[in-house]
C-alpha cells in the first residue's frame, strides 16, 4: 500500500496533522495502536498557561519567545505561530468543534477542583471565564447527579467559595438515571452521558434543571461534563431547554468532551479521503540512506505500507511513543534519537511536587521538525505531539497546544516540500 | 544492568499493562446499554487478579454478558488483550452445563446438516408464531428474533454438481472454507465467491474435511468440542497449504477464531497455516495491488454503499482491504459508517435473556443506517447481516458478493486468462 504521508499516531497532534494533509489532497494513512490522551481532556486547549518561572501567562504569544530554544514553540517564527493557531482553529470549525478564545490573550478555565487555569481555546458549554475578578460576581448552583463518582464536589465547593463566589450545591435525584444506580459503580461520566442522547431522558433532565433553577437566585448552573455522547450537537438541546445558562465542568477520565473531540476529528479525516487503521500497531521501519521507505504494522502482516514522508505522533510515556526501561529511553519504532540524560539518577526529582526531569524528554528534532537518527536527520521523518523533547506539559501548560500546533505546522511544512 | 530485574511485562494477556484508564469501558457496546454488565475492565483484568487467588471470584453471569467483540482490546491504549482475558476465565472457571438451546446454537453444523435436509418445514416452522413461542418458552430462544433460514441445498452439494468439474482447467488454485453459513443457510455467497476468483483466473477447491470454526461453541460453552473441531480443520488447511493453497474464507469472524481464537483461547497450533489463512477481500485486494490481477466493473453498476465495521473485521484490522476493493468500483457512491457493535454477535442475540441488551446495542448503528439511506450495507460478518437486515430497510451483502455483481466477468476473464 502506498500512501503520500503515513501518520503514527491518532491522537490530537496526529489528527490535525492527517486532516491538514487530506485537505489539501493527499492520500494519508493513520495507524493508531489504541485510544488516545484526548479521553482526558480538561475541555480546553493550553496553547501556554505558565512561564518557564512558572508564572501566569496572560500573552501566549509574547511568553513564548521568553521559551528556551528547546521548547518546540521555538522551532517556529511568531508569523507562522499565529498561521498555525489560525489555521487549527479552522480546522477545528471544519470538524464541527465550536471553540471561544484566542491566541491573543489567555482566559481561564474552570477545574473539576474549582481553581481556574489559563488557557487558549474553550470547548462550547464548557465552564470558562475571561478575568479571574470576574469570578466573585457569580452566584452559581453546582448540580451532579446524585452518587456521581467522577466529580470532586466538596474541593469544587470549597474552592470556589474561596474565591468569592456564592455557590449553592444540589444533587439531582432524576429518575432517567436510576436504571444506571442499579450497579453502584456505573454512575460516571461516559455512562451517563450516553443515557443523556435519548431526547426523552433529556427532556427529564432539563426539566429537574429547571425546576431548580426556578425556585434559587442563581445566575449559571454548573454540571459536570455529562453532556456531549452521541453526535447532535446535546449541549445545544440541553441549553435551549433550560431557561437559566448551564456551563459545564471536566470530571475525572474518561473525558466525554474529549472523546467527542477524538470521534469528530476522526470522522473528519475520514470525510476528507484518510485512511484510519484503528487499533493496529506500527512495529518497524525500513531505513535507507537516511530515509524511511515502508513501515510494518503488526495486523497487516505481510503489506509494506510506503510513503514519501512520515510523521510520528505517538505520544509519551503514558501512549508508549517513547519507552523507560532500567536502562535507557527509547522510541520502539525506528530508535529515534532521544534527549535525556544519561544518569538514571537525574531523571526524576525525589520530591513529587518538584518538575520532575524525565517530563522533558522525548525525541530529538531539527529546526523543521524532522527526527535524528544515529546523530543524523532522517530526511523524511518528522516528530509532533507529546513525543517531542523540550517541554514539561505538566508545569507550562501547553500539552494539547503543542499537540495542536506542531501536527499542524508539520503538515504545512510537508505540504510546501 | 542485573538478570535479576523484570525488564518488560511477561503477564497473560498483557493483564499487567492495564493503567485502569476505563477507556475499555467506555467502548464496551453491552455496557453501555446495561448496569448489569461491569464492563471489560472490571469482568476482565480487575476481575482477574482476584480469580488468580481464588475461582470463587469468578461471576458466570456477568461475564457471560461478553459478546467477545474485542472492541475494548481495539481501544486499549496499553494492549491489554481485554476480551481474550475474560474468554480464558469463561473457559477455565464455568461449571455451567450447556443447556439443550446452547447446544442447538453452537453445534451450527450438525443442525444445519440436519436442517437443509428439512428445509422448507424448518424455515416454515422457525417463521410461525406458535413455534417461536414454543422456542422461547421451552429453551430460551428469542421469539421476537427470526432464526436465519436454511437453503434446501448444501453449498458443498451445489459446488460438487455445478462447479467443481470447471476447476480443474485453472493451474492457480485455493482452497475455500466456506464455513457453517454459507453451506446452510446462503450459497449464494460461496458462488458469487467462485464467480469472483474463477474470473480472476483461480480455481477453487474444498478442504478434505471442513467443520465449524467452532466460535459458537466457544461462546456457548463447549470450548472442548471446539478445540476438536479446530484440529480437524486445521489438519485440513495444512493439507491444502502443502500442495501450495491458500485458505481463503468470507466470513470475518471465521477468519479470526482460525488466526487468533484458536491458539489464543483452544491452544491449537497454527503456525503452519496462519500465514495462508485469509479473508477473501485481502487475498484478491493483495493480487490486485501488486498488478497481478485487474478487475474491470460493470458500467450500469451504480449503487450507494455504507459499509458497516464487524467487530471482528475491525479487530482484525483488515477493513482496509475491504473497503478498498469496493471503493475500485467507479459506480459505487461509497458511505464509511461510525464504526459500531450491531448488537447479534453470533448467536447471543437469538437467547432470550439478551433481547433487550442486543436490541439497544444496536439501535444507534440502525438509526444511522436509515439516516444514510444507502442501497446497500456492505459487512464482511454474516451475523451482522442477519441483524441489520431484520432491523433497518438497507439490504446486507458480504462485499464478495458485491464485487461479484459489479464484476464485468468476461472483460475480467480475458484480462486475467
Amino acid at each position: 500500500m502506498k500512501f503520500d504521508t503515513i501518520i503514527i499516531g491518532g491522537g490530537l497532534s496526529g489528527l490535525c496533522c492527517g486532516i491538514s494533509l487530506a485537505q489539501a489532497g493527499k492520500k494519508v494513512a493513520i495507524a493508531a495502536t489504541g485510544q488516545s490522551s484526548l479521553h482526558f481532556f480538561s475541555g480546553s486547549f493550553d496553547m501556554l498557561g505558565y512561564d518557564i518561572q512558572e508564572k501566569e501567562v496572560e500573552h501566549p504569544l509574547e511568553a513564548i519567545a521568553q521559551l528556551p530554544d528547546s521548547h518546540p514553540y521555538r522551532k517556529l517564527d511568531n508569523e507562522t505561530l499565529i498561521e498555525t493557531a489560525t489555521a487549527f482553529s479552522q480546522l477545528l470549525a471544519g470538524a464541527g468543534i465550536n471553540v471561544k478564545g484566542s491566541y491573543m490573550a489567555n482566559h481561564y478555565r474552570l477545574t473539576p477542583t474549582g481553581l481556574l487555569e489559563p488557557t487558549w481555546l474553550t470547548l462550547e458549554g464548557m465552564a470558562m471565564i475571561d478575568s479571574a475578578g470576574q469570578l466573585k460576581t457569580h452566584k452559581v448552583l453546582l448540580a451532579y447527579p446524585k452518587e456521581f463518582m467522577d466529580l470532586p464536589v466538596d474541593f469544587m465547593e470549597a474552592n470556589l467559595k474561596q474565591q468569592g463566589v456564592e455557590v449553592m450545591v444540589k444533587e439531582l435525584e432524576d429518575q432517567v438515571f436510576s436504571f444506571r444506580r442499579k450497579s453502584p459503580s456505573e454512575m460516571r461520566a461516559t455512562n451517563l452521558a450516553k443515557v443523556l442522547i435519548d431526547e426523552n431522558a433529556m427532556s427529564s433532565f432539563a426539566q429537574e434543571l429547571n425546576n431548580l433553577g426556578k425556585d434559587n437566585n442563581v445566575d449559571t448552573i454548573l454540571l459536570p461534563n455529562i453532556i456531549g455522547w452521541g453526535t447532535s450537537d446535546e449541549f445545544k438541546t440541553l441549553q435551549s431547554k433550560v431557561s437559566k445558562p448551564i456551563r459545564m465542568v471536566a470530571t475525572l477520565p474518561p473525558s466525554v468532551c474529549g472523546i467527542s473531540v477524538q470521534a469528530k476529528l476522526k470522522q473528519r479525516f475520514e470525510k476528507l479521503g484518510g485512511t484510519f487503521l484503528i487499533g493496529d500497531r506500527v512495529i518497524k521501519g525500513n531505513i535507507q540512506y537516511n530515509r524511511v521507505t515502508d513501515v510494518s504494522t503488526e495486523k497487516l502482516t505481510d503489506e509494506i505500507l510506503q510513503a514519501n514522508e512520515f510523521v510520528v505522533a505517538s505520544g509519551s510515556f503514558r501512549s508508549q511513543g517513547i519507552i523507560a526501561n532500567y536502562e535507557r529511553v527509547y522510541e520502539p519504532i525506528f530508535d529515534l534519537d532521544i534527549d535525556y540524560t544519561s544518569q538514571r539518577e537525574s531523571w526524576y526529582d525525589a520530591n513529587v511536587f518538584a518538575a520532575q526531569p524525565y517530563m522533558q524528554f522525548g525525541v530529538k528534532t531539527d529546526g523543521s521538525f524532522r527526527a535524528y537518527k544515529n546523530g543524523v536527520v532522517l530526511e523524511n521523518v518528522y516528530a509532533v505531539g507529546s513525543i517531542l523533547s523540550g517541554n514539561n506539559s505538566i508545569r507550562l501548560a501547553d500539552g494539547t497546544g503543542v499537540d495542536a500546533v506542531t501536527g499542524t505546522a508539520v503538515a504545512n511544512i510537508i505540504l510546501k516540500k | 544492568m542485573g538478570d535479576e530485574l523484570q525488564l518488560s511485562n511477561i503477564s497473560t494477556n498483557e493483564l499487567e499493562q492495564c493503567l485502569k484508564c476505563t477507556i475499555c469501558t467506555a467502548y464496551c457496546p453491552v455496557a453501555a446499554v446495561t448496569p448489569f454488565y461491569p464492563g471489560p475492565k472490571h469482568a476482565g483484568p480487575d476481575g482477574e487478579r482476584y480469580r488468580i487467588k481464588d475461582a470463587k471470584y469468578f461471576d458466570e453471569k456477568a461475564l457471560k454478558m461478553c459478546l467477545n467483540c474485542k472492541r475494548c482490546e481495539v481501544a486499549c491504549p496499553e494492549g491489554v488483550k481485554i476480551g481474550d482475558i475474560i474468554q480464558a476465565a469463561r473457559i477455565k472457571y464455568s461449571t455451567h452445563r450447556p443447556s439443550l438451546r446452547d447446544w442447538t446454537m453452537g453445534n451450527t453444523d450438525l443442525v444445519g446438516s440436519i436442517a437443509t435436509r428439512v428445509a422448507p418445514i424448518v424455515n416454515m416452522s422457525l417463521k410461525l408464531k406458535p413455534a417461536k413461542a414454543v422456542m422461547d418458552m421451552m429453551i430460551g430462544l428469542d421469539k421476537t428474533k427470526t432464526m436465519p433460514s436454511y437453503s434446501s441445498q448444501r453449498f458443498e452439494t451445489w459446488f460438487k454438481k455445478h462447479a467443481l468439474p470447471q476447476q480443474s482447467k485453472y493451474t492457480k488454485k485455493v482452497s475455500y472454507f466456506h464455513g457453517c453459513y454459507v453451506n446452510y443457510n446462503f450459497p449464494k455467497l460461496g458462488q458469487d465467491f467462485v464467480k469472483l476468483m474463477n474470473a480472476i483466473g483461480y480455481g477453487v477447491s474444498l478442504l478434505d474435511k471442513e467443520k465449524c470454526c467452532g466460535v459458537a461453541l466457544i461462546a456457548n460453552g463447549m470450548s472442548s468440542q471446539a478445540k476438536r473441531q479446530g484440529e480437524v480443520n486445521i489438519k485440513s488447511m495444512t493439507e491444502s497449504v502443502s500442495k501450495g493453497m491458500p485458505v481463503l474464507t468470507t466470513s470475518s469472524t471465521c477468519t479470526f477464531t482460525m488466526r487468533e481464537e484458536y491458539p489464543h483461547l483452544l491452544q491449537i497450533n497454527n503456525d503452519k497455516v496462519k500465514d495462508s489463512l485469509s479473508l477473501a477481500t485481502r487475498f484478491i485486494y493483495q493480487l490486485v495491488e501488486s498488478g497481478k490481477v485487474n478487475l474491470v466493473f460493470r458500467k450500469d453498476y451504480k449503487k450507494r454503499i455504507a459499509y458497516h465495521s464487524a467487530c471482528h473485521m475491525e479487530r482484525l484490522g483488515w477493513i482496509i482491504y475491504s473497503t478498498s476493493l469496493l471503493k475500485m468500483i467507479p459506480g459505487v457512491d461509497f458511505v464509511m459508517l461510525d464504526s459500531m457493535c450491531c448488537g447479534q454477535a453470533g448467536t447471543y442475540a437469538f437467547k432470550k435473556e439478551n433481547h433487550d441488551v442486543a436490541s439497544a446495542i444496536g439501535s444507534p448503528l440502525f438509526k444511522l443506517i436509515e439516516e444514510v439511506h444507502p442501497d446497500l450495507v456492505a459487512t464482511d460478518c454474516e451475523t451482522c447481516k442477519w441483524q441489520i437486515e431484520m432491523s433497518t430497510s438497507a439490504p446486507v451483502e458480504n462485499p464478495i458478493s458485491i464485487l461479484a455483481d459489479a464484476l464485468d466477468v468476461e472483460a475480467t476473464k480475458a484480462l486475467n486468462s
